[in-house]
């Protein structure tokens, strides 16, 4: 599904990763860990485009994303919920889902379809259906990151990138989120960046695990939970 | 890149929401039709093509004779246009070098060719009947700027190539600015700014430089003079720029009142894009005729304000730049233009009292095929003005042309009758014109 | 009385020229993130294109005012495709100074095109004007004001309820964000260029049989109108209306009664001073984020 072969990000002179060969395969959701600066945002950055790679090729069933800009990568299905939600804050609940639907380029979306997605999503996340005309300003950080989701799904992902979707939520807001994501993984393959290893496990069949943007360990998650000392020591 | 595009065309979209969206149609060969992209741009070039074919369509009835080729030269007269050049052998030529820029190669958005095409038709004159000095003359044009460094480096550009003599700028500011460095070459310069604190005994003037145009108060007191005396303005009006040029216009306006009250008087920007307020001003006050010192470009907004604002019937007065015939070809229509007079320095499209000014139209005329102003007979005279000085010294030493410049007095030329040095000003000619049916006459000369 | 009603049609006429130039350079500047330097002479590129079709083309006045704006969106298009599109990964400096370029070069290439003495634009009512307690204001000044009053009401629609104002705000409020949901950021930025270089076509035609038509024609207010987008803080399109009008205002009315030689430079002091009481402008929360 997606495969991502040597790939090298730099910063400027900082060289944030390394190298690193990944995969998600159809079905899966696979997490990818590491501590704080490991180089997690930076590897998913780079495969949706939001930064260009120094090296390395990202593949999208097979085919290479080629020089294609964030949003054309976008509209290909690699969709990306980034860090720190990004919720777009002069816009309404509503517009935001309904201009991520852009993402779904030529791939299928009339306007049925359109309307359909956004039913799921407000299906999905019954909250957001009270909060249809607010501005993303005034959302919390539990709505905001269900509109950021939300959004993704708006552009009907073939692959979903998640970066730290629990950070800053309350554990009652985390566990909403979570269930969440546990019906999408039904549908789309996930590849999720999380802090919170235990959750991660929770949810994926394998997972990645970086330090100082190279790959220091990887496994099925049922292994990883396994040996927490271990995984511990790169977590930190 | 296409192949990833064809193949999530075709396939039945996987993950999110694939069970929604099942392909309603089965699609043909996306490779085969346009892609929508393709289509819209389609759509896109048809809808302007059709847009633009409708307008043509539209087109008004071609009047089309009106654009008859202007008459091509009439076969050159073989009679020498001047005087045979006096028989002295000079050890190199004389080399002019105007600090004007044409149309086409100038900083100064404002720039018309008038100027160096007067000079350039003087100096083939000269050629024609022997050049001065056994050589023939050398003539170039270097831009120069109004602003900073630019000033100083087309200076430089002009005495790199070692001038006899400067001609121009035509702008007081350049001139203003160029004043340190003309007393430091010591080139003769024979400068076309109307300013008159370049008098050689004004604040700014140099021994060195010679105005070939009047000054500019006092084509203002001769506009004031002709307003009341010709025209019988009882009250009158004063519209300016806020420029140093506006002040002079008030000065020359306020010395040639003679008594006349002044009932309005309004200063703008030069850059003032609605003087609406100012022009019904001008009504309510009962201004029976107005002096408009401006700039070519408020001059052309206040003629047509001056129709809307229904003043029509007043007298439209503005300075030397209304008798362009740039000025009058862009404002198009020569009605709007049948109240306004200006104050030119000289009129050669409308000169019955001497024939020669007539016939030296028709050639620059057939030369350039565009109608000469005063500009373009004032740098022809000043290059026939150098010849004369040169040719009477017996040499083109600096000091002896500055001399010969400071003693001028009774040069017969095409812009004025009787040059002759008064103050670094080598004319005081005011020549006042209305137009009538888009042409520019002659109503009154106020001789040196 | 006439006097206040001359001064108030010219502060409504000005105002709305403004509102015309800001709106196009306020589409560009939110779907984009650069401020466009050229929008004035794209105005005055309008204003030329429509003479040169009256004139040389000997189109209908109606014609060649249809024809300057389909072809100034198109310019728009081509400025967009060849002096933004392939340095708009460079820092906003190097942007804003190539639509300075830009700018200088749409005016050489007027003023070689067709030289610089200012002309007479015709308008449809043959320079009529409306009689009002004493004062009289030129048809179309209320051509100008009542065309800005729909364009405006248009563009807000259009940014407020169309899929390509959606995008255009999405793009404004975040761009990373936005390519990240799809929005397509080439078509978007290409569209906006030529909405804006067609509004700036719409203001010249408009604009230009109110004065004189010289190559300047658009720069000038295009200062006034970056003063107006600033004075409401960049980037609310209905506000920057009120900013117009309120330059206008100062301009013709204050300025009508309060040292009237001064008043060019009036939309400046009234953006300083209103800048140095609320920094962010009248309702602006953005401002220094960019530009
Ligand atoms: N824009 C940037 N400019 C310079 N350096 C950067 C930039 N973004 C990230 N870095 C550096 O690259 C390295 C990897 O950062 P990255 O954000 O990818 O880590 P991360 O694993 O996502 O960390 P966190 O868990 O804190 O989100 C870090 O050393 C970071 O300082
Ligand atoms: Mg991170």
């Amino acid at each position: 599904m997606l495969r991502v072969e040597g790939l090298t990000v730099h910063h400027g002179p900082v060289a944030a990763v390394v190298g690193l060969d990944l995969e998600v395969r159809p079905g899966e959701a696979v997490a990818l860990l590491g501590a704080n600066g490991a180089g997690k945002t930076s590897t998913l950055a780079a495969i949706s485009r939001l930064v260009a790679a120094t090296s390395g090729t990202v593949r999208l069933d097979g085919r290479p994303l080629g020089r294609r800009g964030a949003d054309q990568v976008a509209r290909l299905g690699l969709l990306h919920v980034p860090e720190g939600r990004r919720v777009f804050s002069t816009l309404t609940v509503h517009e935001n889902l309904l201009v991520a639907g852009s993402a779904r380029g030529r791939r299928g979306g009339g306007r049925r379809a359109g309307r359909a997605l956004l039913d799921e999503v407000y299906d999905l996340f019954p909250m957001l259906a009270a909060l249809r005309d607010r501005p993303g300003w005034a959302l919390s950080g539990g709505e905001a990151q269900m509109v950021a989701i939300g959004r993704a799904l708006m552009g009907m992902p073939r692959v979903l990138l998640l970066d730290e979707p629990s950070l800053g939520l309350a554990p009652t807001v985390v566990d909403a989120v979570y269930a969440a994501l546990a019906r999408i993984r039904e549908r789309v393959p996930l590849l999720l960046v999380e802090q919170d290893s235990a959750r991660a496990f929770e949810l994926c069949d394998r997972a990645y695990v970086l330090r100082s943007g190279r790959l220091a360990l990887a496994g099925t998650a049922a292994g990883l939970r396994g040996t927490p000392k271990l995984v511990a020591a790169y977590l930190t | 890149m296409s192949e990833l595009r064809r193949s999530t065309g075709r396939t039945q979209p996987a993950g999110w929401a694939g069970r929604l969206l099942r392909p309603s149609t089965t699609r043909s060969e996306p490779s085969l039709r346009p892609t929508p992209r393709a289509r819209r741009l389609a759509a896109v070039s048809l809808a302007t093509a059709a847009t633009l074919l409708v307008a043509v369509g539209c087109s008004r009835d071609t009047a089309g004779d009106d654009l008859a080729p202007a008459s091509s030269a009439s076969p050159a007269s073989t009679a020498a246009a001047i005087a045979p050049s006096k028989k002295f052998t000079l050890p190199a030529p004389v080399k002019l070098v105007a600090l004007i820029g044409d149309k086409t190669n100038s900083k100064d958005p404002n720039a018309i060719n008038d100027f160096n095409d007067g000079a350039r038709l003087a100096v083939e004159d000269i050629n024609a009947v022997g050049g001065i000095g056994g050589h023939p003359v050398e003539f170039a044009a270097v831009d120069t700027s109004p602003t900073g460094q630019d000033v100083d480096n087309s200076f430089n550009l002009a005495l790199e190539q070692k001038p006899t003599a400067l001609l121009g700028p035509v702008s007081s500011t350049t001139a203003l600015a160029l004043l340190a460095r003309i007393n430091q070459a010591g080139v003769p310069i024979l400068q076309n700014s109307t300013d008159g604190r370049l008098a050689t005994d004004g604040p700014s003037g140099s021994p060195w430089m010679f105005g070939t145009r009047p000054r500019n108060d006092t084509s203002a007191q001769r506009a004031t003079e002709f307003a009341t005396s010709v025209l019988g303005a009882k009250k009158l009006g004063l519209l300016r720029v806020d420029t140093a040029f506006g002040q002079q216009g008030e000065t020359g306006v306020k010395a040639g009142l003679a008594g006349t009250p002044l009932v309005s008087d309004k200063s703008f920007a030069y850059n003032a894009t609605d003087l609406t307020g100012e022009v019904s001003s001008m009504a309510q006050a009962g201004a029976q005729a107005v002096i408009d010192w401006g700039t070519p470009n408020t001059l052309a907004l206040t003629v047509k304000t001056f129709a809307q604002q229904g003043l029509r019937d007043v007298p439209h007065i503005g300075p030397g730049s209304v008798g362009f015939s740039s000025f009058a070809t862009g404002v198009g229509d020569p009605a709007l233009l049948d109240n306004v007079y200006g104050a030119v320095d000289c009129n050669p499209q409308d000169d019955p009292s001497r024939p020669q000014v007539g016939a030296w139209f028709d050639r620059f005329k057939a030369k350039y095929g565009y109608t000469p102003s005063y500009g373009s007979a004032e740098l022809y005279d000043s290059v026939l003005i150098l010849r004369e000085v040169i040719e009477k010294a017996g040499s083109a030493d600096p000091a002896a042309i500055r001399d010969g410049l400071k003693s001028l007095s009774g040069f017969a030329g095409i812009c004025s009758a009787s040059y002759a040095n008064k103050d670094g000003f080598l004319i005081s000619q005011v020549v006042m014109g209305r137009y009538q049916n888009g042409v520019f006459k002659t109503q009154k000369v106020y001789a040196d | 009385m006439s006097g206040f009603v001359t001064a108030v049609a010219s502060a409504l006429t000005q105002g709305s020229v403004i509102a015309l130039i800001a709106l196009g350079f306020l589409l560009i500047y939110r779907a984009t993130g650069v401020v466009n330097f050229a929008q004035g002479d794209l105005v005055t590129l309008g204003a030329y294109i429509s003479y040169w079709a009256y004139h040389d083309l000997e189109l209908t006045l109606l014609s060649s005012w249809l024809i300057a704006v389909v072809a100034m969106f198109v310019i728009g298009i081509v400025l967009e495709r060849f002096a933004y599109a392939p340095i708009r990964h460079r820092s906003e400096h190097t942007v804003v100074i190539a639509t300075l370029g830009a700018a200088l070069v749409i005016r050489a290439t007027i003023a070689i095109w067709q030289d610089t003495s200012p002309k007479f634009a015709p308008d449809p009512f043959h320079g009529d004007v409306w009689q009002l307690a004493g004062a009289r204001v030129p048809y179309q000044n209320l051509l100008v004001i009542a065309t800005t009053v729909v364009v405006v009401t248009a563009i807000l629609l259009l940014v407020g309820h169309t899929p390509f104002g959606r995008s255009v705000r999405a793009l404004a409020a975040d761009r990373a964000a936005a390519s990240l949901v799809g929005v397509r950021v080439t078509r978007t930025s290409m569209l906006a260029f030529g909405l804006s270089a067609a509004l700036a076509g719409l203001a010249g035609v408009l604009v230009a049989p109110t004065q004189a038509l010289t190559v300047d024609l658009g720069f000038g207010p295009m200062l006034f109108a970056f003063a107006a987008a600033v004075l409401v803080g960049l980037g609310r399109i209905g506000a920057v209306l009120l900013g117009a009008v309120a330059i206008g205002f100062a301009q013709y009315v204050v300025g009508r009664y309060v040292a009237p030689d001064y008043r060019e430079a009036y939309p400046f002091v009234l953006m300083l001073a209103v800048l140095a009481i609320r920094p962010r402008g009248l309702f602006g929360e953005q401002v220094g984020r960019r530009v």
